[in-house]
């Protein structure tokens, strides 16, 4: 493990898609990060899912010269593929050895060289049933699954393009056609948008691949990156039903991704609800018995507000309400003054740890480092983080958990 | 028919889990895992006792007792000990098995071995307080709460209780758990937590040197301590049921779920056995090269994936594999792909796997070992199963030895025994209860 990695190497196309490699000698494997600047605030509004279908669809057909789907090719020579959609951003990632980084290289060339072309209702159809079944599995069939997804419409009132999320609804998801797929690809997956990550056990030899993958994406505009409709909504309350024991998710909107911010809001939600000893977990669960469990999080949006979640599960026969009451009495308790040097240690040091964990697994790091491109322009933000929590004061965590305290701020989706 | 992928570079690069040295300290196994140092690294520390080894009136106790340590005050003020720890940079958290129970402690390479020796100071002592008891006991409900509403692990449930009796003590269920932990009270947890001072300890250290743990390891010295065979009492041998049935169904935890899993629970002798049954489940299920995978998601869209899996429990004096394939579908789609599995499963005999399907099923277990192996939590996750099942420390090596050199041949005469009457877990939502 090396304490220090040799300086990143940065290129870019005539077109404007961007790469930097950042090698580490310490490092097995490598990774391959491909990011695009489209999601599914993208989607056109009466088909949402659009971004994330495509997504699939780009495994399908991919190869011009036969052989098998990529995944396959790539996890039959032993690597690790995986794609994800957010709202703001669609990212292929492959972990391989060394010596099959230009193999990988060289598939990603042709799976977006002309893939447009190759778009085929046959694979749409299959690729739609198999979008339709992770909806199933992770939302539709899942006690909580729709949870994330009515905090994130109820802060995102319509017409807002983080209204949905990507994973869209049904009934567009089944109309789709290859046309679409077709317009939505020429529109976004254009070399503007476009950045590379290769970090790991990777050398300068590997440039003139990366640089003809750059070269497989048409110039295109970066894109709008003008600010979603911010999120204003009025105090709502949502009830579902849903088996098990009730739930309470707790929903406010936060400064956007990328921005100083948001990062001390992340810092305050380690604080509030990361690690046994959290302030929530200590306060509701240990001191007051209300709780057998909660958690904090964020859920970054980059060009709008970005959602802060609270989710805590009441202990046996306490009522969710109550539960409601006690955190925001619990935040408000710190707003006003219950907080000291040691919280700030714990909170920097959990914050860190998470940080250091995600610099050791090798796809993290590829996706930090092509999210600080994609944000900054530079991988930098992503290498000296450490150095900028450290100066994290006592006040900057004292206004981010304000941040978590503002009116208006709840939505609270009760399940019984 | 030998597929030989001794030849790839990433398998001469022997993945950081071919290297666990194990370290004899008094009343302590110690356990090192190999490869380079990680910023993060992680220390296991467990003990026997799971719900499958608890008197039925105490399940839970042991996961309860690890997790009350963890809330308890430390000797130098009332702080819990998992707050000093966090902020030092490292995390505490408590789990269990079948049969062990588990604190893990993640963190910075620096202040891992300090926050070690503050955990055996807690351990040698223990002081549950009530409110402490009070939180561990609602922390494991509620997981055992979530487990309760989990399609795979209600599958999972079912095939235990097929496979080995609906009464044995590994088809114990959530319900089973919750029931008795409504019982439970603090002087219960304060007795287990107690006897944790006592019994033989087994530890495991992820993503940095060893030196500095054993030093600290080697303090836990139970006056009483019985040695080894203490801890292991030689018991009868697991009951499996003799026949077991081709197909069971069961309700669906939550509405709009259905799900299939396929498998069985079996004893196996030794890594040859693992990496056959290991070899098998990835060539049906779990990536994008699996037979089974390739039909229902890349072909039929009947499912956003498979997962497969070869679970071991060391239960009895006896190493059972629980080998298995699942995937959850839409309830509509249920009926058809029963009637699918079924034939696929039948046709197994029919068209057995290929040398080929597993060739790729091993270069594709081999050589993702490294990415899996990134992290000193990923790893612990890879490894602490073959230990804590008590298969010891060449057991991982071994297994890597084995799926580096597969022959169709002996995995097909193999797998006629291992796997001869699987069964399929039906989970449906119009099911009875």
């Amino acid at each position: 493990m090396a304490d220090t990695m040799p300086e990143p190497l940065a290129f870019s196309s005539a077109g404007g898609a961007r790469a930097v490699l950042v090698p580490d000698p310490d490092d097995t494997l490598v990774a391959v990060s491909l990011r695009l600047a489209t999601g599914s605030r993208h989607d056109p509004r009466h088909a949402s899912g659009l971004a994330h279908v495509l997504e699939h669809l780009m495994f399908r057909g991919a190869r011009r010269t036969g052989g098998g789907s990529h995944s396959h090719d790539v996890q039959a020579a032993g690597g690790y593929v995986n794609a994800k959609t957010s709202a703001d951003w669609t990212k292929f990632i492959h972990v391989v050895p060394p010596e099959l980084v230009a193999m990988v290289l060289d598939l990603e060339i042709e799976r977006f060289t002309g893939a447009a072309g190759r778009f085929d209702p046959t694979d749409l159809d299959r690729e739609k049933q198999v979008v339709l079944s992770e909806r199933h599995q992770r939302m539709d069939g899942a006690p909580h699954g729709t949870a994330v997804e009515r905090l994130v419409a109820a802060l995102h009132p319509a017409p807002s393009a983080y209204h949905r999320l990507p994973i869209g609804v049904p009934e567009h998801v089944r109309a789709m056609t290859v046309d679409d797929c077709r317009r939505f690809y020429d529109d976004h997956y254009v070399a503007g948008r476009v950045n590379i990550v290769v970090a790991g056990a990777v050398t300068p030899a590997v440039s003139d691949h990366v640089a003809r993958l750059l070269d497989a994406f048409p110039a295109g505009p970066a894109g709008s990156v003008q600010p979603v409709v911010a999120a204003q909504p009025e105090p709502e309350t949502i009830r579902l039903q849903a088996p098990g024991r009730p739930r309470v998710y707790l929903a406010l909107p936060l400064p956007p991704e990328g921005t100083w911010p948001f990062e001390c809001a992340r810092l305050a939600a380690f604080f509030l609800g990361r690690g046994m000893a959290c302030r929530l977990g200590e306060r509701l669960g240990r001191q007051l018995g209300l709780t057998a469990a909660v958690a904090v999080r964020t859920i970054g949006r980059a060009y709008g507000s970005s959602v802060g979640v609270v989710e805590a599960t009441p202990a046996d026969g306490v009522p969710p309400e109550k539960v409601v009451a006690a955190v925001e009495t619990a935040i408000a308790e710190v707003v006003d003054g219950a907080l000291d040097e040691r919280d700030l240690r714990r909170a920097k040091a959990v914050y860190r740890l998470g940080w250091l964990s995600d610099m050791d697994s090798i796809d993290r790091r590829s996706d930090g480092l092509s999210l600080a491109l994609q944000l900054t322009g530079s991988v930098d933000a992503y290498l000296r983080h450490d150095e900028r929590i450290a100066a994290v004061s006592l006040a900057d965590l004292h206004g981010a958990v304000r941040l978590w305290h503002q009116p208006p701020r709840l939505v609270e989706l009760v399940y019984s | 028919m030998t597929a030989d992928v001794r030849d790839h570079a990433a398998a001469r690069a022997a993945p950081p889990t071919s290297h666990i040295t194990a370290y004899r300290l008094g009343a302590v196994d110690a356990y090192a895992v190999g490869g380079p140092r990680k910023r993060v690294a992680v220390l296991r520390l467990s003990w026997d006792g799971g719900v499958a080894t608890e008197p039925s009136q105490l399940l839970g106790a042991h996961a309860v007792a690890a997790h009350a340590v963890a809330l308890s005050a430390t000797g130098d003020g009332p702080a819990p000990l998992a707050e000093c720890l966090e902020s030092l940079g490292v995390t505490l958290t408590a789990g269990a098995t079948e049969t062990s129970s588990y604190l893990d402690l993640r963190g910075l390479r620096e202040a891992l071995p300090c926050a070690l020796g503050m955990v055996l100071a807690v351990l040698r002592d223990p002081h549950i307080e009530e409110h402490a008891f009070q939180a561990a006991l609602a922390a494991v409900r509620h997981g055992h709460g979530r487990r309760r509403h989990d399609i795979q692990a209600r599958a999972g449930d079912a095939l235990r209780a097929a496979r080995c009796g609906p009464r044995s003590p590994l088809a114990r269920t959530p319900d089973d758990v919750l029931a008795a932990l409504a019982g439970l009270r603090c002087a219960d947890i304060q007795q287990v937590a107690g006897g944790m001072a006592h019994r033989h300890l087994h530890a495991a250290v992820v993503g940095d040197r060893p030196e500095p743990y054993l030093a600290e390891l080697a303090t836990w010295a139970p006056a009483d301590h019985a040695g080894e065979g203490a801890s292991r009492p030689p018991v009868d041998a697991p009951p499996l049921v003799p026949d077991p049935p081709a197909q069971v169904t069961v309700a669906a935890p939550a509405p709009r779920q259905a799900g299939l899993l396929w498998g069985a629970v079996v004893p196996i002798d030794g890594p040859g056995d693992h990496a056959v049954l290991d070899l098998a489940m990835h060539a049906l299920g779990g990536w994008s090269g699996a037979r089974w995978h390739r039909l229902l998601r890349e072909e039929l869209g009947r499912t956003y994936g498979t997962v497969a899996s070869v679970a071991l429990v060391r239960y009895a004096g006896a190493t059972l594999a629980v080998p298995r394939v699942f995937l959850s579908v839409a309830p509509s789609a249920l009926a058809s792909t029963t009637a699918l599995l079924h034939r696929q499963a039948a046709g197994l005999h029919r068209r057995p796997l290929c040398a080929e399907e597993l060739a790729r099923a091993a270069t594709h277990l081999v050589r993702t070992e490294a990415f899996y192996g990134d992290t000193a939590r990923k790893l612990m996750d890879r490894t602490a199963p073959f230990i804590q099942a008590g298969l010891g420390p060449d057991f991982a090596g071994a297994r890597l030895r084995e799926l580096g050199t597969v022959d169709a041949d002996r995995v097909a005469e193999r797998l006629a025994t291992l796997l001869r009457a699987p069964t399929l877990v039906v989970v449906s939502e119009g099911a009875a209860p």
